[in-house]
């Protein structure tokens, strides 16, 4: 039997409350000696570190951008707002690299944009962009896997690093696992802006630890 | 008779041109011509005995009993035409050279004049009245010779028999100076010994301060909140920043519309931080008279985005002063003096937007990178690497803590290597490396990443209040041209610990001024690449054991020793820098001694000979040492005249490392660099003889009688340089 998740509108979403927090494990101090509460980070890729999928929509941008998570930085007018949920130890905030967030498909992978840590709440928004043909099909969630890959600045990966990401990935045995079929009509935004604006929505509900105060109106 | 008018014989004694004065003595009997009569006049008097010239004081044709009674007449007395510049102003020290003479004193604390009979012949017994004036310019020295003490009254010294250490004085009534209550951190002084007692400033005096220089700075707490109220604006959007990162906090003196243009200040913080972390630097900085904003930074990406966003806001401020904050700062922004500071991934992030400014793939709306006076990093990271972290000739700062657990310093990842982008800079550069402190101790809200060893972390509080004082102080020297604050860039905290800063908590300063103009450098390790020539050309003999030259660069991944790694603990250098330094060990009295090239022996118009030193991380000696180390330096002249200072002579040695495990087996962190600067004046205290207008060679000696018995050190830029 197979269990499929519900995709939910931008407004059911918010509808939602934030689950329970997984705050970050404290580490007991060791031979006198002070440790980090910095969780060390575990291996990635690993079926261990695969976040679950809360809710995922498809929107469309009248406006294109381009997005900062790829070295080529490419045209997006597409893409999937996401809410997933990982482990507090590979989300928490690192000045050092943090693991990429990737999804793909079948012949398509993508450099995931995040809004957020989650570290605190569990909770991480994030947008899947379309920059290929193959990530904009309709059909393309059916195969869709989302994992956090080897440590690296998004803005560095190049298709070369998200094939072979991919690779590792295969290697890891990370697997798609079941979604339902996409709305047919995505939700329209007039421009990134109009995106953010709706993922802050998002992490006000789902990570309100990490919302940051906005200028009067 | 003509009165002396022949310069003054020794070097670090130049007289004051420009402050006209009238001499007292007859100068005639000022034999020899070196401005006093003495002894030394007396005797070539005798020696000439009977005959004629030489002695002949009252040009009777011969040398006799006249012309002694008219050279005793005039025993001791100053033929100077002129107020004599000297230093005066110093902290005392228990042993040689007694006195460090410095400029930067915090209110409260003692202040002193040393006077040293060798190079200022002064009378045991005799008396003279010590001024504290108001700085004066050398202009206005001219124009206004009367002395006004500030302290309500001159104060009577007498000197004594004996060397310096016997004419130290202890300024007193120094807390009668009214409380400073303007934008500056440090009012000046100028120091006058008036030999004569006449109230004026004539030949004969002594004047510290004389020039344009101030011979005291009397400083407030850097640390400690500044005179101003703050108003904080806790947010604004900044038009044309990247999308979800248009936000951004603005503090400025409540009374900016009284205080003309005022400089810039621009925060940008780390990955996972916010922008509303950081109220303590601004509000603090907003005190001291700065307008500053903290913004949102796009660090999620990496650097390059973040980079984009400290620039985008600080266009953006610029362009809608007339609207923020309703209009307040309107014409009270100065965008062609601007500081930045960056957190972290924010951090490098300045660095690469100044290096974008600098190679000019980034033309910024409303400024450039002239504008940009100051740059100061806290923990950056080093991803981007050489070719764009890169703050070259900016003035630059990293703050570090020595207990990060993120940008940790660990050797088997280079980003974490902070100290790789002051290494390379090319301009102005400090550092100031902080035991105990963790990476998010200097925001107030990230996760509590402290490693090190129990009790010695200094939390949130104690790295602020060091992050205050000393961003302040870069802030001010730079953008404000506040000379007053140099020396806290520089100087033991032993002798210049702002007060905000607990005096449990160790911190490690470099200072580094090698591309300034007037510098003499001797080996920076960066050309001539052997250890038996130094970067200047000189021959290098050493008899210290594991020699290595090489880059500054831990180069197997731990920290435990290893004689295949002989940089073990250097993590200054990724593989494409070129930084590079010297590291030997010792056992007993041992030494290195550079031979200085005949073009470069002249250092009589420098003020010091500094070099960067720092202890090996878990040598086998250093071990054994467990403590701070101390060596000696040497300088030779060309006629084999030796002095010697010890490298604990502004009053603290080379600090133990932070005692850090982890990465390897043993205990201690990175090498941790100091810069030890000797005033070359210190070398000539007690009447040395050596001539510093011909030094010939500069040593370094370690074990025995100059210093720690045992122990590993790593070395760079050894070098005279100007203050």
């Amino acid at each position: 039997m197979t269990t499929t998740m519900p995709i939910l509108t931008l407004a059911a979403l918010l509808a939602l409350g934030a689950a329970a927090p997984t705050a970050l494990a404290q580490v007991a101090p060791a031979g006198g000696h002070e440790v980090s509460k910095l969780p060390e980070l575990p291996p990635t890729p690993s079926v261990a570190t695969v976040p679950t999928i809360v809710s995922v929509q498809r929107v469309a941008l009248v406006t294109p951008y381009e997005t900062d998570f790829r070295k080529e930085r490419p045209q997006v007018t597409s893409g999937w707002l996401m809410v997933i949920k990982g482990r507090a130890d590979v989300m928490a905030p690192r000045a050092l690299a943090q693991p990429l967030l990737l999804a793909g498909g079948t012949n398509w992978t993508e450099s995931v944009e995040w809004f957020n840590h989650g570290h605190e709440s569990g909770h991480r928004v994030c947008f899947i962009p379309h920059t290929s043909e193959a990530s904009k099909k309709p059909d393309a969630l059916a195969s869709l896997r989302v994992w956090f890959g080897s440590a690296a600045l998004p803005e560095a990966t190049d298709a070369t690093m998200l094939a072979a990401e991919r690779t590792k990935a295969d290697e890891a045995k990370i697997v798609a696992k079941p979604l339902p079929v996409a709305p047919s009509k995505p939700a329209e935004f007039a421009d990134r802006e109009a995106l953010v604006a709706a993922a802050q929505s998002l992490i006000a509900r789902w990570s309100p630890d990490e919302v940051e105060p906005a200028p009067a109106k | 008779m003509p009165h002396c008018t022949r310069s003054i014989a020794f070097a670090t004694v130049v007289a004051l041109g420009g402050i006209a004065s009238v001499a007292s003595a007859d100068c005639g009997a000022d034999v020899n011509g070196d401005s006093i009569v003495d002894a030394i006049d007396l005797g070539a008097l005798l020696a000439n005995w009977g005959n004629a010239g030489n002695g002949d004081i009252d040009g009777d044709g011969t040398v006799g009993g006249n012309d002694v009674t008219v050279l005793l007449a005039s025993w001791m007395e100053s033929c100077a035409s002129e107020p004599t510049e000297i230093r005066m102003a110093a902290i005392q020290l228990a042993a040689h050279p007694y006195a460090s003479f410095v400029q930067a004193f915090i209110v409260g604390t003692p202040v002193s004049a040393a006077i040293d009979p060798a190079l200022t012949p002064v009378t045991a017994g005799a008396s003279a009245d010590l001024y504290v004036v108001a700085a004066r310019s050398q202009a206005g020295w001219s124009a206004n010779r009367t002395l006004t003490d500030a302290r309500g009254a001159a104060q009577v010294l007498t000197f004594a028999a004996g060397g310096i250490a016997a004419n130290r004085f202890t300024l007193t009534g120094m807390n009668n100076i009214p409380a400073d209550t303007s934008l500056s951190v440090g009012i000046g002084f100028d120091l006058v010994l008036d030999m004569d007692r006449d109230g004026t400033l004539s030949g004969g005096d002594l004047i510290d301060g004389g020039g344009d220089r101030s011979a005291i700075w009397w400083c407030r707490d850097p640390g400690a909140t500044g005179p101003l109220a703050v108003t904080t604006l806790s947010a604004y959007t900044a038009s044309g920043a990247t999308a979800g990162y248009t936000s951004s906090r603005l503090w400025y003196p409540t009374s900016i519309a009284t205080l003309g243009v005022r400089p810039l200040i621009v925060i940008s913080h780390g990955n996972g931080h916010q922008y509303i972390w950081y109220d303590y630097l601004g509000t603090h900085l907003a005190s001291w008279g700065f307008i500053v904003i903290s913004h949102q930074n796009n660090t999620v990406p990496g650097i390059e985005t973040a980079s984009t966003t400290t620039l985008q806001h600080t266009s953006a401020i610029i362009a809608q002063q007339g609207t923020v904050a309703a209009g307040a700062i309107n014409g009270h922004l100065d965008a062609t003096r601007i500081g930045w500071v960056g957190h972290s991934r924010g951090g490098e992030g300045i660095a690469r937007a100044y290096d974008r400014l600098y190679d000019g793939t980034y033309v910024a709306t409303g400024y450039n990178g002239q504008s940009l006076k100051f740059l100061c990093s806290i923990a950056p990271t080093d991803f981007l690497g050489p070719t764009s972290a890169h703050p070259h000739a900016a003035n630059y700062m990293v703050l570090w803590g020595a207990a990060d657990g993120d940008v940790s310093g660990i050797p088997t990842n280079t980003v974490a290597w902070s100290f790789d982008l002051s290494e390379r800079s090319t301009g102005y550069h400090n550092t100031v490396y902080v035991h105990g402190a963790d990476h998010n101790d200097f925001n107030c809200c990230g996760i509590n990443d402290f490693v090190g060893p129990a009790g010695t972390a200094i939390g949130n509080a104690g790295a602020q209040a060091v992050a205050k004082a000393f961003i302040l102080a870069g802030m001010k020297y730079h953008l404000d041209g506040e000379t007053a604050l140099e020396e806290f860039l520089w100087r033991p905290s032993s002798t210049l610990r702002p007060p905000v800063v607990a005096s449990t908590t160790t911190l490690v300063k470099e200072l580094c001024e090698q591309i300034a103009t007037g510098s003499v450098v001797i080996d920076n390790f960066q050309t001539q690449t052997g250890t038996t020539t130094s970067s200047s050309g000189g021959t290098v003999t050493s008899t210290v054991a594991n020699i290595s030259e090489a880059l500054a660069r831990d180069t197997d991944a731990s920290y435990t020793w290893s004689t295949a790694n002989p940089h073990n603990g250097s993590i200054r250098a990724q593989s494409t820098d070129a930084q590079r330094m010297v590291a030997w060990d010792w056992n007993s009295a041992q030494s290195m001694e550079w031979s200085v090239p005949v073009a470069l022996q002249d250092v009589s118009g420098r003020d010091f000979v500094e070099l960067r030193v720092g202890q090996g991380t878990r040598h086998p000696n250093t071990v054994t040492l467990n403590g701070d180390a101390t060596c000696s330096i040497v300088l030779r002249d060309a006629t084999g005249v030796e002095a010697r200072v010890s490298s604990s002579a502004q009053g603290e040695g080379i600090k133990r490392v932070y005692q850090r495990t982890g990465s390897g087996t043993g205990t201690g962190w990175q090498n941790e660099l100091r810069t030890i600067r000797l005033r070359l004046r210190d070398f000539q205290t007690g009447g040395t003889g050596i001539d510093l207008a011909r030094i010939a060679a500069v040593r370094l000696e370690v074990g025995g009688t100059a210093g720690s018995t045992t122990g590993r050190f790593v070395i760079d830029d050894l070098q005279f340089t100007k203050e």
